[in-house]
């Protein structure tokens, strides 16, 4: 515990990391005020919850808005809830899981299943049609843009510079000691080897203090000018919210659970923090096999570029085994965030699959990092 | 007791050494080759950095290895190239190393303040140390290795870049800490260990040469060792050590098995051994 505290107050002590924490934040101030002209609305739509509630299809919704005075921002909710949709009503999966399937030109046994991921997903559609969900108003024709913003936008920057920023300490932590001349004095001590695994929990620690920090300073200030808290409650599978996959395939925001938008940042933000460590870990399995960290960075540089062009030139030669197991990969995973827990479309071919994959990296890279330790533990330190 | 048992490295088809057996008991060893001969390796292996590829070092009566944290909780080390944090100072420096190895926490301050003041530091010791002086590090490199007040202590070229003045002050620093330990002080420069070390093991041709007392080795040269004036020319089989210059001018010093024609026989010295050996 000695040793971890210090370890950590070694990358915590570290210029670049606050230089980097605080271009983030600034990035990520920035990325905030891009929807700033759309802040009206969403104020709008915040101020008429308590007098017309979330769903369109009670009739309590329109009376409640015929009460507020007269403006243009009430004619405009009026007009866009006036006959309430059921998005998920009646909707085939199953049609959609077909064109998914057209656009990649997928065939075969991954064809097949392809098809029973939308054959799964077609019972949640239903439960969802008749529980009304998609009736919820969020934040009406805004919802896909506030969504977008949220979570495609602002979050994914804020994940992307955690990762970044993971995999940056993590390497720092393994390759300082050879940075600094010290790891001859640092590994012949009481703690020998043994230090790996401090350094190891110590950049675990200061990775998810990073991501909660990033986390915290962008989805902050997005709360407190677009009202995130009075949209909470809405479901994500609103029927203003959709997912644009071609010019010509517009679909629902499809979950494998109904989620309101508090579960669902929530599952984000978990399995956001699930992928960074899977990320420290990735880094953590470079670090130890080369112990410097220049090369270290560049050898997880080519291989996380390598994760991201497998499925990619699988695509294009139709090696399918190859593309969706690729999509498995962390990188990929990471892409893919601003639909996770959605069916993802063409890039999935599981429920969950961000959830399983995230699952299986962090258990795959948790095997390689305990193997990289065992074996810097007989390693030669010349 | 630290035990060498036909211990032999290779790194690929280099061999850096070969069936080296070697036992220390207390006192000061001085570990002197040429660059080169493997004196890093063997004290890398003596550290556990790295592993033999054949052979065995025993503490006790048991392989290093397998006794792990223990065997390296009586181990104090200083590496030849001393790194450190250059925005630390002495003091969080030490700390960090304490807590590696286990020095307990109550006992730290003090263990820190006595050694600080061991090595003359004591008012430096808030300093940041990238504004000290290659003999201050090393006198930093010593509170560190001492911390944990270890049984073995072993030291990689402690002197090498610091001014005579330095050197002699490591010297006493070392003569100090000889103690109730087993000192084992690597280095090419003959004079450090002269006047200190108890044994010197020679290494030659990534093989042990001897390990014997200073006296011992030297001894093997008496009544070979001569001055000449400079003016006399020296020729084969006689082996030329150097020069030097005295109240009647210069002379020159060789190595022969009968002194030639007014040459003055003098007492061998380390230095002319080593010299002699590693011709």
């Amino acid at each position: 515990m000695r040793t971890f505290r210090f370890e950590l107050k070694k990358l915590l002590r570290l210029p670049m990391l606050w230089g980097f924490l605080a271009l983030s934040l600034a990035l990520n101030g920035l990325l905030t005020m891009t929807a700033i002209h759309d802040a009206p609305w969403y104020t709008y739509v915040a101020s008429v919850l308590p007098v017309t509630f979330q769903r369109t299809d009670d009739p309590a919704f329109a009376a409640g808005l015929e009460m507020l005075p007269a403006e243009d921002f009430r004619a405009a909710l009026a007009e866009q809830t006036a006959e309430p949709v059921n998005a998920l009503d009646g909707y085939d999966a199953a049609l959609l899981g077909t064109q998914e399937a057209g656009l990649i030109g997928v065939t075969g046994k991954w064809a097949d299943i392809f098809a029973q991921k939308y054959a799964r997903l077609q019972p949640i559609v239903d439960e969802m049609a008749a529980s009304g969900v998609a009736y919820d108003v969020y934040a009406a024709a805004g919802t896909h843009d506030y969504q977008l913003h949220l979570t495609g936008i602002l979050y994914h920057a804020a994940l992307t510079e955690a990762l970044l920023l993971a995999v940056l300490l993590t390497l720092y932590a393994f390759g300082c000691e050879a940075q600094h001349g010290t790891d001859l004095l640092v590994f012949s001590t009481r703690a020998g080897r043994g230090v790996n695994r401090a350094k190891l929990a110590a950049a675990l620690a200061a990775s998810l203090l990073c991501y909660a920090i990033l986390c915290v300073g962008a989805l902050l200030p997005f709360a407190m000018i677009y009202h995130l808290r009075d949209f909470l409650s809405m479901s994500v599978s609103s029927s203003f919210n959709y997912v644009v996959v071609a010019p010509v395939l517009v679909k629902p925001f499809l979950t494998w659970k109904p989620f309101t938008l508090a579960g669902y940042l929530g599952a984000t933000l978990a399995l956001g923090a699930a992928l960074t460590v899977v990320f420290a870990l990735f880094a953590a399995v470079c670090g130890l096999l080369l112990r410097n960290t220049y090369l270290a960075f560049l050898a997880w540089f080519v291989t996380a570029a390598g994760m991201l062009a497998l499925p990619v030139f699988s695509a294009d030669v139709k090696v399918w085994t190859g593309y969706f197991l690729g999509m498995c990969l962390p990188v990929p995973v990471w892409l893919n965030q601003q639909y996770w827990f959605t069916d993802l479309g063409s890039a999935a071919f599981l429920p969950w699959q961000e959830t399983v994959c995230t699952a299986a990296n962090l258990a795959a890279f948790a095997l390689l990092t305990l193997l990289a330790l065992r074996r810097f533990r007989r390693k030669d330190l010349t | 007791m630290l035990t060498v048992e036909h211990v032999t490295k290779k790194y690929g088809d280099f061999t850096a050494l070969e069936e080296l057996s070697l036992t220390f008991t207390e006192g000061v060893y001085g570990l002197l080759a040429p660059n080169g001969a493997g004196k890093t390796t063997l004290i890398k292996m003596l550290t556990t950095l790295l592993f033999p590829t054949a052979g065995q070092i025993l503490w006790n009566g048991t392989e290093i290895n397998a006794l792990g944290a223990r065997y390296r909780d009586v181990l104090g080390y200083l590496p030849q190239q001393f790194g450190y944090y250059k925005n630390d100072t002495p003091r969080q420096f030490l700390r960090y190393l304490a807590a590696l190895k286990g020095v307990p926490r109550a006992q730290t301050e003090k263990r820190i303040d006595e050694l600080l003041s061991l090595v003359s530091l004591s008012d430096a010791a808030d300093k940041k140390m990238k504004k000290f002086s290659g003999g201050m590090l090393q006198r930093v490199g010593i509170a560190q290795a001492m911390l944990n007040d270890p049984k073995l202590l072993i030291l990689d070229e402690p002197t090498a870049g610091l001014d005579p003045k330095e050197r002699v002050r490591f010297r006493n620093i070392i003569h100090s800490l000889a103690q109730d330990r087993i000192v084992i002080l690597s280095t090419h420069i003959v004079s450090d260990i002269e006047t200190i070390a108890h044994q010197v093991v020679m290494l030659r041709d990534h093989r042990l040469y001897c390990c014997e007392p200073p006296q011992s080795i030297c001894s093997g040269l008496r009544g070979k060792v001569c001055e000449l004036p400079a003016e006399v020319e020296v020729h084969v089989p006689h082996l030329l050590l150097g020069e030097r210059q005295d109240a009647e001018g210069a002379l020159h010093r060789l190595i022969c098995e009968t002194p030639p024609p007014g040459a003055r026989v003098v007492a061998p010295t380390l230095e002319d051994v080593f010299l002699y050996v590693y011709q």
